[in-house]
């Protein structure tokens, strides 16, 4: 299943990835872990070592809060876009 | 000063700054006088920076309050940065977790590849593969006084490591608020090493742990001797740690943050006063720099070039010493100043201006 995810920029910088990256994921957890397999070490700024993602990254899809939905379970159809992004805090 | 593609070249002074918002590497051959720079990891806290004379490599401990502790490394002084760390945390099913890593430090001569890291939570890491994987170190992390470390005003934090430059086994590890620990065989036991050192702020002033040391250092002429400033005073112990001797008279404050010991000189240390405790600044706002060249004995202040009507805090990695005769000493302020000396502390000028807070300061001699 082939999503377009939007990788942010502090992260992307550091691991040479693009703004936008196309990737095969059936779920949340298969794109951090197909990400990982691209950008090694990657995946550990994005999830805790237990699986779950890091407090303060937010991911939607298509448009919705994964949290919301089924979480790292939550499934990817064709074509969906992916936004993870950082929470906004701070100076 | 800014230079976007020439890099430190060989016998070049690498002076390495981590600010709250990055890295910011400065270079200049041994005069000191015309400095270049370049920027690094902006958008990242960078609590520590070390340079590997080993293999030539920059280490730096970067930090997100989003993605976490990553410690980053670089085979080319600064031009390209290697990020893959992985396993710089505790045990997936503890409840503590690394947020941030607050000192990486290159392992003996004889064990090449080896590198130590200190986290919050406090946690005392090791990698045998330069930084691209990490264990945790239990006997360490989990040791019977553990349960006496407290967190202090930059949390619980494993923030000091040094190895013995003259004994490939022997480390020490400082703890902020745990206390100073010793181990004679590469990390397998650890054993306290505080007796002597007063802690005002707990019930038992002088408890086997729970200290609140801010930094430590040794010389590698004289490496049975350890100089400490800590929340309580200036220490010093000609044993390995076993007993501290408290070096605090003549100084404005028994508080500060730094100490840096002179590169030739191992009788020569360097200290920050800051006004104790809750106010943590430069007291009555004259930036100084005290210097001892006997032990701790006897202080002097060096104040020449430094601002008065300035009311600065001085943080524990924040200043440093170079390998130049005369020697340059380095000092870098929470709101963004950094001050040079070229000669060993008795005039001083402003280095750069208008950085962010600057975290740590450190410096190397570039290989080749």
């Amino acid at each position: 299943m082939t999503v377009s995810v939007r990788i942010p920029g502090l992260i992307g910088n550091v691991f040479g990835a693009q703004a936008w990256e196309d990737v095969e994921a059936a779920t949340v957890a298969e794109l951090v872990r197909v990400l990982d397999g691209r950008f090694p070490g990657m995946g550990e700024r994005l999830t805790e070592p237990g699986g779950e993602m890091r407090r303060w990254v937010q991911v939607f899809v298509d448009g919705k809060d994964f949290r919301t939905l089924a979480g790292m379970r939550t499934r990817l159809s064709f074509g969906a876009q992916v936004y993870i992004v950082p929470s906004v805090a701070g100076g | 000063m800014n230079n976007g593609n020439q890099r430190p070249k060989p016998n070049d002074v690498l002076l390495m700054l981590g600010t709250r918002k990055g890295t910011f590497l400065f270079w200049s051959d041994p005069e000191r006088r015309a400095w270049q720079r370049s920027e690094h990891h902006l958008g990242w806290s960078t609590h520590a920076l070390s340079y590997d004379a080993r293999h030539g490599s920059i280490y730096a401990a970067t930090n997100s309050p989003v993605y976490g502790a990553l410690v980053q490394r670089s085979d080319d002084n600064g031009l390209t940065w290697q990020a893959f760390n992985q396993g710089l945390d505790f045990a997936a099913e503890e409840e503590r977790r690394v947020r941030e890593v607050w000192q990486v430090r290159p392992g003996h001569p004889a064990h090449p590849d080896q590198v130590w890291a200190g986290t919050r939570e406090a946690g005392l890491f090791q990698s045998q593969d330069r930084g691209n994987t990490w264990t945790p170190v239990g006997s360490l992390n989990n040791h019977p006084t553990h349960a006496t470390w407290m967190p202090g005003g930059g949390g619980l934090i494993l923030h000091t490591i040094i190895p013995d430059p003259t004994a490939a086994g022997r480390v020490y590890a400082c703890v902020s608020a745990g206390g100073a620990y010793r181990s004679e065989d590469g990390g397998v036991s650890w054993q306290p090493i505080n007796r002597g050192i007063r802690a005002d702020f707990l019930p038992d002033v002088y408890p086997e742990t729970g200290q609140c040391v801010h930094k430590m250092v040794l010389h590698p002429d004289r490496p049975q001797v350890l100089f400490q400033q800590n929340h309580g005073g200036v220490y010093r112990s000609d044993d390995r740690g076993e007993t501290w001797v408290d070096i605090s008279e003549g100084l404005p404050s028994r508080f500060g943050f730094p100490i840096a010991i002179h590169p030739h000189d191992p009788h020569t240390v360097y200290v920050v006063p800051l006004t104790a405790d809750e106010q943590r600044v430069t007291p009555e706002g004259q930036m100084a720099v005290w210097r001892s060249r006997d032990d701790g004995n006897n202080w002097q202040k060096l104040a020449a070039g430094l601002p008065d009507a300035a009311w600065l805090t001085i943080l524990r990695d924040a200043m440093a010493t170079d390998w130049c005769d005369p020697a340059g000493v380095y000092v870098g302020t929470e709101t963004g100043q950094l001050f040079c000396s070229r000669d060993e502390g008795e005039h001083w000028e402003v280095l750069a201006d208008f950085l962010p807070p600057i975290l740590a300061v450190s410096t190397g001699r570039v290989s080749g």
